[in-house]
């Protein structure tokens, strides 16, 4: 893979992650009543999620799938650092097995 | 809330799962190897499976986005993570790809991550189905 590759692959990874946590500020806001409140950030996800699923099917027609799905590691933890980071989501022990064993799963098929 | 099962968020997340798995394999299908193809893949839209694939990544999008007004992030996208069982065994079903065995055990990770997952937010369910009362 090219550095250029992996550029792609990372900016495609940031994107979700940013795409993620606006979609949960916005449907956070839905619960509040006020309907035009959560339409900027829904739309920011919508954006950020349009570009990283465009990059990502472009990397697809290039690389198997099996190689690509391992960095998607790398987004779950990203992920779920920024809910507890930016959303101030609470962090259990289990949550966080949880991503140790998915992630440990990630790296064994990314090595097979 | 045997009445409305389906708009449980769990049941919204697993569905918004197999919807994308059904968008990966689809566009997959879409998206054949080459080593000339645009890094943005507006070639693979002349094809009718990245149609598909499109209508299969809205649903998905939809149901997630129901299921994200009661999980939090974090389990959510945890949940999401049988994503990683669901597509390998599409690719070994439906597009041919071999599976070894230490990916096979790599995808039993997986999984046990997601089932640990599950059952710690079995315990904020509570919680939830109280909220799905108040807003339906």
């Amino acid at each position: 893979m090219s550095p250029f590759a992996f550029a792609l692959i990372f900016a495609s990874i940031a994107l979700q992650v940013g795409g993620q946590v606006f979609f949960k500020l916005a449907m956070n806001q839905t619960h509040a009543g006020r309907t035009a409140r959560y339409v900027p950030a829904l739309a920011a996800g919508v954006a950020a999620m349009t570009l990283s699923i465009m990059l990502w099917i472009g990397l697809m027609s290039k690389f198997p799938l099996s190689q690509l799905y391992p960095y998607e590691g790398i987004e779950r933890v990203m992920i779920v650092a920024s809910a507890a980071l930016f959303l101030r989501e609470k962090m259990t022990p289990r949550l966080l097995l949880g991503v140790a064993l998915i992630c440990g799963g990630l790296i064994l098929v990314t090595a097979s | 809330m045997t009445r409305r099962w389906f708009l449980h968020p769990h049941a919204q997340v697993f569905l918004s799962v197999l919807l994308s798995a059904a968008s990966q394999v689809l566009f997959k299908k879409s998206a054949p190897m080459s080593a000339d193809a645009s890094p943005f893949g507006f070639a693979a839209m002349s094809s009718g499976w990245a149609w598909l694939a499109a209508l299969a990544t809205i649903g998905s999008l939809l149901a997630w986005l129901y299921a994200l007004r009661f999980v939090p992030l974090g389990v959510a996208y945890n949940l999401s993570g049988a994503l990683h069982v669901i597509v390998p065994l599409s690719c070994w079903i439906f597009l041919g790809e071999k599976i070894v065995a230490q990916r096979w055990l790599g995808i039993a990770l997986v999984l046990a991550g997601v089932l640990v997952t599950a059952q710690s937010a079995a315990k904020i369910e509570e919680t939830i189905e109280k909220e799905i009362e108040e807003k339906p």
